[in-house]
């Protein structure tokens, strides 16, 4: 099977070639065709959309997610537009206080950078892209997190269980972030400069 | 429930947020389990997956700047959702092109290169049916991200580009991953393309 046959079996698949003489063609159409003509399980959708406790239990699942717990804090600053200036006005004396520090001062023993709001910052070309791994990897340790942008960085806020659970230390360390020792776990991912 | 609402409840947070779970509930759940339900074999893993995406939505909600509507941008989690789904259960089998094309001999191969299509009665209509959803579950059980990928391919028009965004792989990948699901519907559906493409004279 070439690339181009694929090519035609895919846009004939999708709907945006008619089913032609090409065996690639005719297959795909009458797959399409078989496929549309599949019936879902309404019977069950009605089942799952009439049951009344559907939502109490998503509402339970939320809270003991801590999606409902509070806002995060990336968001809390945005609320007011004086909020962000007073942002801004941190992060102005941050960067002052910075350039006056030591390199060294500023990066961890494990080479990680920790922020003016204790986050440890971590860089990557796609900053959202890793975030949302992260966040991944940690919901599957089974730890929930909150996600924000907060000035041009991706972050990721969560508080850490006493002791924090093996899985939840071996993302942790697959991703260079040390333990924080106050629990609140807070990473913020920052774009790779050129 | 709109996006601006859904934004509103985002920045808010807290209680705004579960006010705004049950709009979204309401809103989407129906739509959003029926598509899953295609996809996801299992009954409670599909009303498992909705319930999980309308949570992670929330985790996420500061990424979304309103550009699209809700339900297009909802729906990518919970494919990935899906995806991710398929690839924890580890039901996804790794198998070697080479295999597949082994696996793939010359009658299936080539059996659309047969006569066209026999003319179709009701009895035939439903007995291929019959074949395409017992064929489609031994694709679904042994394949179901390539399952789910097809399925979205066919509903939505799925172009290379969006499949390659949905899969997080580049576009070599993406093409591969394309030509995979394609030799494996082959290999699972070969009872369907047997009564499809045969031809009155070889039945």
């Amino acid at each position: 099977m070439s690339d181009d046959d694929d090519g035609a079996w895919l846009e004939t698949l999708a709907g945006k070639r008619a089913g032609g003489a090409s065996h690639a063609e005719r297959e795909a159409a009458e797959m399409r065709r078989a496929m549309l003509e599949r019936s879902t399980n309404e019977d069950e959708v009605a089942r799952r959309v009439a049951d009344p406790t559907r939502v109490g239990r998503l509402l339970d699942r939320a809270r003991r997610a801590g999606v409902t717990r509070r806002p995060s804090v990336g968001i809390a600053w945005l609320k007011s537009w004086p909020a962000v200036l007073a942002a801004a006005a941190v992060c102005v004396v941050a960067i002052g206080v910075g350039f006056q520090r030591s390199n060294n001062a500023d990066h961890g023993l494990d080479g990680t950078v920790r922020s003016a709001s204790h986050a440890v910052v971590l860089t990557a070309d796609d900053p959202r892209k890793l975030r949302d791994q992260i966040a991944d990897e940690l919901d599957a340790a089974g730890l929930p997190s909150h996600l924000y942008e907060s000035l041009g960085r991706a972050g990721i806020d969560a508080d850490l269980p006493d002791p924090a659970p093996d899985a939840v230390r071996a993302v942790l360390a697959r991703h260079g972030v040390p333990l924080p020792a106050d629990g609140v776990l807070r990473i913020e991912v920052a774009g790779n400069t050129p | 429930m709109d996006k601006f609402a859904f934004i509103r409840a985002c920045r808010e947070g807290g209680a705004a947020i579960e006010g705004a779970l049950r709009d979204l509930d309401r809103t989407f759940f129906p739509g959003l389990y029926r598509e899953c339900l295609r996809v996801v074999r299992d009954a409670d893993a599909a009303y498992d997956v909705v319930q999980d995406t309308l949570i992670k939505i929330w985790r996420r909600c500061h990424t979304f700047r309103g550009e699209s509507e809700l339900l297009p941008w909802i729906r990518v989690i919970l494919r990935r959702g899906v995806l991710d789904r398929a690839r924890r259960s580890g039901h996804e089998i790794a198998v070697d092109a080479d295999v597949l094309d082994d696996l793939l001999d010359g009658s299936a191969r080539d059996v659309t290169a047969q006569a066209s299509s026999p003319p179709e009665d009701d009895a035939r209509r439903a007995e291929q049916k019959a074949c395409f959803e017992r064929c489609w579950r031994r694709f679904q059980a042994a394949a179901p991200a390539h399952a789910a990928v097809l399925s979205w391919i066919v509903d939505d028009g799925l172009t290379p580009a969006e499949i390659a965004r949905l899969l997080d792989r580049s576009p070599g990948a993406t093409r591969e991953f394309i030509s995979q699901c394609r030799k494996r519907a082959r290999v699972h559906f070969a009872e369907w393309y047997a009564l499809t493409f045969s031809t009155e004279t070889s039945r």
